[in-house]
């Protein structure tokens, strides 16, 4: 008996020895996951009220005082009288805060994401290592002076990160960590470089876009492409710069006289669709980074974090009050709104320095934001950086590609992307000198972006933090910044204002550069823009600049910039009310900002409501609340609702036959591409700015008509069917005609987890906005809108306002994971300098403080 | 037959120690203790199962020592992210596995004779 007991004791012993200590497929060992002590019943421990703490930190034979105060609304002070201190202290903070995050994207950054995942992101790290984020980096951090500030600032930031992994216990991992098995590894400078290669890619304009729409070129007919896909926008345009405002960028002869911009030069394989897109779909068809993560349980995460503009609104405003000018900055860049925010809050005061705003975590210094002279604010240029050629192979040899009349060899680089759970994975990357091969077969296709040249943007953001006005910005910022175009809008404590379009923007001298170009060398870029002959505004005469990811110049400029334009109703909306808004303030410049009217509404509703009077709908009470509305898109509004389904029905109404005639299917990117019917693409691809332009100029026009049976329509016909058709899918969902068709019943916002895991997502709340209101909701369920809004009156730069949504820890539990959400959704901005703030955060502003 | 005394002395005891094995972040080896007192306590097949009693409590204790119930609100959020969907299986898994360990334990300890200890007798 006993030694069947020991038998049975010791063997239940070792067998359970071995079961909980090795990984069971995807899960972690039961005996870390599960320990009590240190396990996933141990939360990290959040930060719960307001802080100020003091220490010193040493370097050498530095000492560096530094004062950390942590803000009610989870801004983060750091005050140091070293500024070596002041960017070690953000690296260590920024891990603190958001280690998950830093780690995903640095993993993603580098290809290496499988490593810790699994195969699940196998093509995401193939997206990267064909970016070769890594490699450029290395560049750019070998081109690095060590006697530079941005060295100094990058080497402390990631001492700081590192101090911070090196200093914490698998107990204090965050928890996908935990249920990863993942333990953080150092960070060296190539890290930082890779992210912020990375950050610039998301940001470049373009992306995949001309595969899918060689497709539409290669299946409609010439005339149809010309009506439904204009070289310029065919709506209402309010540009950056208008002809008359600063003719000076007009005058220089440019490329786009040598261009086609209605007809492919080269015929795909169609089943390449089936290929570009697997690895294109990871970042453009979802418009966001997103990454699918296979997780310790064999669920699926889908990554989130975004950066894919939809839109952004930025200006600047110059007035004049009691004789001198003063100028007034907003600035509020349209991403994924997220829990924890996409972006951290930080204010960073040094004897170099004392700048407040946002930055994106792995990135020392401020991005968006203002100090004692200058404010700035962002929005994506919409302009191309991105071109595609299709190679010609040399039959007897593969790794021969021709250009110029020769067979060249690729430059050939072997990877090895190491994938959790699984073998590795063999890349070879195929280098012809315009670009990196993205597809092998059937069509051997290169990619080129302005970001595969090593370039210093870090130096931008670090060197505007410290600018001095406007005119020093144009001087001495506007060579640094070159990938991931930006119109950055400028105002200065001495009532300056500027916009400045900034980047490579790629010259070709012939072919059509919204399609894939022939690879033979004679379609190659030749050059890139002149920065001065780049769109660009200095203190106007009408008093203000702006920008809304609208069309950036009038149709006479020389060069081609791109045509993946918004459809620019929020920069007209804009344009209206600073050109009609007297006495500008701050509180004048946030009701801009929070402003929900739709300009559509100014250009359809008045048709819409003509058609509807002409077929006797006037006595409905849904024609009713459309006739009585403001276009506003309140919470209560019936008749958002109506519109909203109208306008949507519409443009599906009108042109999705097209698509259907010529074949445009999902794997071109039917429901996923802006141009064709994309998510909430009605009311931001160029189709909606045809149908403006019908509608108000040309209702009877012949494109109305039905392509798939030939049959007469016009606008009115549309109009009506379209009208119907919303009237009966309300219906259906919400019963007849009551307040239960009110917008708020169905447009909602949430905040969504910076990881995709659903239960990590804040609840939905009803909202106003919808994709065209200066406040933007997109979509109907919207986790898209206002990442960060800003408001700085530069004659009172201390007190300056923002929010971002979401809060800025990434741990669920911390008071700060979403705290800011619902303020941010009532439009509450906080002061950015808090007056209780100790004395050293008004350096600059207050004389005699020092920091 | 043990009496209700020794079997709370039996419970206590592997609790506690247990407990300490937690804290230092070796719960799974509470098998060492619970052989131990089976061997000191001279426990049968049946009777170690008290020890494995003793191992849940100790285990349950250490989850809730330093967090308290904000420790289940943390296991809640991992459960629901492995998609089991709360702390329930999680915990039930922790203590399964800690009463199966200690009551492993303790029939090991129970294999073997002290010199100073008896034999627990059987019932007849």
């Amino acid at each position: 008996m006993k030694k069947s007991a020991l038998i049975a004791g010791v063997s239940i012993v070792i067998v359970l020895m071995v079961v909980i200590n090795i990984p069971l497929g995807p899960l972690p060992p039961l005996a870390r996951i599960l320990n009590p002590t240190q396990g996933v019943w141990v939360p990290p421990i959040p930060k719960n009220s307001t802080v100020i703490s003091e220490f010193n930190l040493t370097q050498n034979d530095s000492v560096a005082n530094v004062i950390v105060y942590r803000e009610s609304d989870g801004f983060i002070g750091i005050a140091s009288n070293h500024t070596w201190a002041l960017f070690y202290e953000q690296g260590y903070l920024e891990a603190q805060y958001r280690l998950e995050q830093l780690t995903i994207l640095e993993r993603t950054a580098n290809g290496n994401l499988a490593s810790v995942v699994g195969p699940s992101a196998i093509s995401s790290d193939t997206l990267s290592r064909l970016l070769m984020d890594c490699q450029v980096a290395q560049e750019e951090v070998s081109n690095l002076s060590k006697n530079s500030f941005s060295y100094t600032a990058a080497t402390e930031f990631v001492r700081g990160i590192n101090d911070y992994i090196n200093g914490l216990s698998y107990a204090n991992y965050p928890i996908l960590f935990k249920l990863l098995d993942f333990k953080p590894t150092d960070w060296n400078l190539t890290d930082l470089f890779s992210l912020m290669q990375y950050f610039l890619w998301v940001n470049s304009d373009g992306n995949f876009d001309p595969i899918l729409f060689n497709y539409a070129l290669q299946q409609m007919p010439t005339n149809v492409i010309e009506a439904l896909y204009p070289e310029y926008p065919a709506g209402v345009q309010n540009p950056i710069v208008p002809y008359s405002v600063n003719p000076s960028i007009y005058t220089k002869q440019g490329d786009v006289n040598n261009l086609s911009f209605y007809k492919p030069f080269v015929n795909l394989s169609r089943t390449s669709s089936l290929v570009i897109p697997n690895v294109a779909n990871v970042f453009d068809s979802t418009q966001q980074v997103s990454q699918i993560i296979s997780d310790a349980t064999g669920q699926k995460f889908n990554l989130s974090l975004s950066l894919k503009d939809f839109g952004s609104n930025d200006w600047a405003v110059r007035t004049k009050v009691n004789g001198s000018y003063v100028a007034l900055l907003a600035n509020d860049p349209h991403l994924t709104t997220t829990v924890p925010s996409i972006w951290m809050g930080f204010q960073l005061v040094s004897p170099a320095m004392n700048v407040v705003g946002v930055s994106f975590p792995g990135f020392p210094g401020i991005i968006l934001g203002h100090n004692s002279n200058v404010a700035w604010g962002a929005t994506n240029g919409q302009i191309q950086e991105v071109y595609f050629y299709n190679e010609t192979i040399n039959p007897s040899n593969n790794l021969e590609y021709m250009s110029y009349g020769h067979w060249t060899k690729f430059h050939v680089l072997n990877e090895t992307i190491n994938v959790k759970g699984s073998v590795a994975t063999k890349l070879i990357v195929k280098l012809a000198n315009n670009g990196v091969v993205i597809e092998n077969t059937p069509n051997v296709i290169a990619m080129n972006w302005t970001g595969f040249i090593p370039t210093d943007e870090l130096a931008f953001f670090l060197r505007i933090d410290r600018t001095n006005s406007v005119i020093g910005f144009e001087q001495n910022e506007t060579e640094l910044f070159k990938v991931g175009i930006q119109n950055w809008a400028v105002a200065d404590s001495k009532g300056n204002i500027g916009i400045f379009t900034l980047g490579y923007v790629p010259i070709i001298s012939r072919g059509n550069p919204r399609a894939v170009l022939p690879g033979n060398g004679s379609y190659n870029w030749v050059g890139f823009v002149n920065t001065s002959l780049l769109p660009h505004v200095y203190d106007p005469a009408r008093g203000f600049v702006f920008s809304a990811n609208q069309v950036s110049v009038s149709e006479n400029y020389s060069y081609y910039l791109g045509w993946d334009y918004e459809s620019g109703y929020r920069a007209d909306e804009i344009y209206q009310l600073l050109n009609t808004t007297s006495g500008i303030d701050t509180l004048k410049m946030e009701r801009i900002q929070l402003t929900v009217h739709d300009f559509t509404t100014d250009l359809f509703l008045k048709p819409l409501l003509t058609a509807l009077k002409l077929y006797g709908f006037s006595g409905t009470p849904e024609y009713r609340a459309l006739s009585a509305w403001d276009g506003n898109a309140s919470i209560n509004s019936t008749a958002e609702t109506i519109y909203y389904f109208w306008l949507s029905n519409y443009v599906n109404d009108t042109f999705r036959p097209y698509l259907e005639r010529y074949g445009i299917t999902p794997a071109e990117g039917l429901n996923s591409t802006a141009f064709y019917m994309g998510s909430d693409a009605t009311y931001h691809g160029p189709l909606i700015e045809d149908l403006e332009n019908w509608t108000n100029n040309a209702p009877s026009i012949s494109w109305f008509n039905n392509p798939l049976n030939g049959k007469h329509r016009n606008a009115t016909n549309l109009m009506l069917l379209s009208y119907n058709q919303t009237v009966n899918q309300l219906t259906k969902s919400a019963g007849k005609y009551s307040t239960k068709w009110e917008w708020g019943n169905f447009h909602k916002r949430y905040l969504s987890s910076l990881f995709g895991v659903s239960i990590m997502n804040t609840k939905e709340i009803p909202a106003a906005g919808d994709s065209n209101t200066i406040n933007a909701a997109y979509g109907l369920i919207s986790n898209f809108g206002p990442s960060w809004r800003m408001v700085v009156n530069m004659s009172d730069p201390s007190n300056s306002v923002g929010i971002y949504p979401g809060g800025i820890s990434e741990n669920p539990l911390s008071p700060y994971y979403s705290n800011t959400f619902i303020p941010w959704n009532n439009g509450v901005y906080y002061l950015l300098i808090p007056k209780d703030a100790p004395k050293q955060f008004f350096y600059q502003y207050e004389s005699g403080v020092s920091p | 037959m043990r009496t209700a005394y020794e079997i709370g002395i039996a419970i206590t005891l592997q609790a506690v120690l247990s407990l300490i094995l937690s804290v230092f972040g070796y719960w799974y080896l509470q098998f060492v203790t619970a052989a131990f007192l089976g061997l000191i306590l001279n426990f049968g097949l049946l009777t170690s199962a008290s020890l494995g009693v003793g191992g849940i409590v100790g285990t349950l204790i250490s989850v809730f020592l330093r967090n308290g119930m904000l420790s289940l609100t943390y296991a809640s959020l991992a459960g629901q992210i492995m998609g089991l969907g709360s702390f329930i299986p999680l915990l039930f898994m922790l203590l399964i596995l800690s009463f199966i360990i200690s009551w492993a334990g303790g029939m090991i300890g129970s294999a073997f004779t002290l010199p100073f200890t008896h034999e627990e007798k059987k019932p007849s």
